[in-house]
């Protein structure tokens, strides 16, 4: 209601994108609206997920890069965000304001996960399954040229040849 | 000379720790309390100078007195309850005690030492141990009774708790309570008139009001100013005259213009529908409960709105961000709110006036007193003594009573949002 951004200044934050079941209405069953993810920003929310339950964390919204196209004469690109994820981000408009998500932190192959709100997660959620294929969640410079190809997957450089 | 203005009594100023209660009655020098609309807490400065006939010090091997500094000793949170008898009335923390926020020896000598103390409320002390981190909905009425009850555990006088309407959503974020309800109240309207609340703490407790109910109470007391004092034997007709004054800020129009407290233009940007909205706000006379008479809107104001904007606002809407599931509302308009509280803080700071008068504890920041300045003019004063433009009506933005071995004194910040003696209601 209140997000006066001429005024107040920006603030940045880091947030955890929350697990997809405590958001099915925005992202599983696609009733929602824009890109939205609900985030649990740290500083805002505690650790402890008996202060505010994971559902009634508010949401953010994604901003993408120019690079990405908007949709405007079908040129877009989809959102890769997934449960679990690091962002980092500004709100407009003061404490209170909107928080846009501008980026995220790519997952290392050290991450703990966990199970408390601030905690890494699986980003394996929501209409996600995890395959035989898809086994390493990591995004590491020197680990691979794909995503899914890392360290104990199969790339072009370690599968077998075939007998 | 002022009945009221003689050095007030101590009945009762102790400071007490761990159940030792020293008497500070006759070793005090000067006492401070202050109040503010700006403050969620009250605040005392006081010193008093010690012989060494304090109390018996814990350290002591001997067990010899001490200076109550170094033996009591003070460290912080020592209560202090204070019981001050001026003329026109008490200034009475006995039950409500101040706490010892910091201390100082400002000179010390073989046979003496002289301490300035800090003291704050209670509640502004338990304010920095606490931070919210839940999650509040529905009025912003309901989410500050729900923080004072919870956070504070202190009973509070509902009149001073005023109803808001709007609803909203908010999560703590980390912050302290008393931070919250500052934020609060400059989010807040009342349900009947314009945007615009304090939250502040008197010797009456805590306050939620809007500028609107607070500028429209009735005066609580009628304070005059001229060069004369009034021969009296017992000084009572003395008691209400404004010992001195000055003005300390009068309306600056480059800068009201330039915080857009005439005409703003306000930009909306909703994040849902892409929708851009822009709209104006300017000032209306008649729609404004004001402490003086009519406002005076400058020239540039009443013109064309749309092209006489100095200060524009950007928002981004609040589609739904804090509410459960998918919100795709917001608040129906956004615009007038917040143009309508700029306009309304900006307004009451246009005048503001620093003044003494002897010492009155029955006056609270917040209250409206009456004020009226002699006219200075070369005709007669038979056909009205006080001046019409200066003189009227006024809000205590912060006062401070001051005690000393002398005097006792009420120093008083007032503002106002209008000229004028008569308010609208007296000019109809």
């Amino acid at each position: 209601m209140f997000n006066n951004f001429s005024k107040d200044s920006p603030n940045f934050f880091i947030g955890t994108v929350v697990e997809m079941d405590y958001q099915k209405e925005q992202v599983v069953q696609g009733i929602g609206w824009g890109w939205r993810y609900k985030i649990a920003i740290q500083g805002d929310y505690t650790n402890n997920n008996s202060d505010i339950l994971p559902e009634k964390i508010g949401y953010g919204i994604c901003l993408l890069p120019t690079t990405a196209g908007s949709g405007g004469a079908g040129r877009r690109t989809p959102v890769l965000i997934s449960q679990g994820d690091k962002v980092f981000g500004i709100k407009l408009g003061g404490v209170d304001g909107i928080p846009i998500i501008l980026g995220t932190f790519p997952r290392t192959t050290d991450i703990e996960l966990g199970t408390k709100i601030h905690d890494c997660k699986s980003g394996y959620g929501g209409n996600l399954k995890r395959t035989s294929l898809l086994i390493e969640e990591t995004n590491e410079s020197c680990k691979g040229n794909t995503l899914q190809c890392s360290k104990g997957g199969a790339n072009k450089s370690n599968r077998a040849l075939p007998s | 000379m002022s009945s009221a203005i003689r050095p007030a009594k101590y009945e009762k100023l102790s400071i007490i720790k761990n159940n030792t209660e020293v008497r500070l009655e006759g070793k005090t020098s000067s006492f401070q309390y202050y109040e503010s609309v700006l403050s969620p807490f009250v605040t005392v400065k006081m010193s008093y100078v010690d012989t060494g006939n304090g109390t018996i010090s814990n350290t002591d091997r001997q067990g010899r007195v001490g200076t109550i500094y170094n033996s009591l000793p003070i460290e912080g949170e020592e209560q202090i309850s204070f019981l001050i008898q001026s003329k026109l009335g008490e200034l009475n923390f006995l039950q409500n005690p101040l706490l010892v926020n910091g201390s100082s020896n400002s000179g010390q000598d073989s046979t003496k030492e002289t301490i300035f103390l800090d003291l704050i409320s209670k509640e502004g002390l338990i304010n920095f141990g606490k931070t919210l981190n839940k999650k509040y909905s529905g009025t912003i009425y309901e989410s500050v009774n729900k923080i004072l009850k919870d956070e504070f555990g202190i009973p509070f006088n509902s009149k001073n708790i005023e109803k808001t309407k709007r609803n909203y959503t908010f999560i703590g974020g980390g912050r302290t309570p008393l931070d919250i309800l500052i934020d609060l109240a400059s989010k807040s309207s009342p349900e009947q008139g314009k945007p615009g609340f304090f939250f502040f703490q008197t010797q009456d407790g805590f306050n939620f009001r809007s500028i609107d109910s607070l500028i429209s109470q009735d005066p609580k007391a009628v304070y005059k100013y001229t060069g004369a004092i009034r021969s009296t034997l017992n000084g009572e007709d003395n008691n209400f005259k404004i010992m001195q004054f000055s003005v300390g800020k009068n309306r600056n129009l480059i800068n009201s213009l330039k915080t857009g407290v005439y005409v703003s233009r306000h930009i909306f940007f909703d994040p849902r529908t892409f929708k851009y909205t822009e709209k104006y706000f300017n000032i209306e006379n008649g729609t404004i409960t004001k402490l003086g008479s009519n406002i005076s809107i400058p020239s540039s104001a009443k013109q064309n709105v749309s092209s006489n904007y100095v200060r524009t606002f950007q928002h981004i809407l609040d589609v739904g961000f804090y509410e459960q599931g998918i919100g795709k509302k917001y608040d129906d308009d956004p615009a007038l709110q917040v143009a309508e509280a700029t306009m309304r803080y900006n307004l009451l700071f246009e005048h503001v006036i620093t003044m003494t008068v002897p010492c009155n504890p029955n006056l609270r920041a917040g209250d409206i007193i009456e004020c009226y300045f002699e006219k200075i003019t070369t005709d007669s004063k038979n056909q009205g003594f006080f001046d019409e433009n200066q003189s009227g009506k006024y809000l205590i933005l912060h006062l401070c009573h001051y005690f000393d071995t002398k005097v006792s004194i009420t120093s008083l910040t007032i503002v106002r949002d209008s000229y004028g003696i008569y308010t609208n209601k007296n000019a109809d």
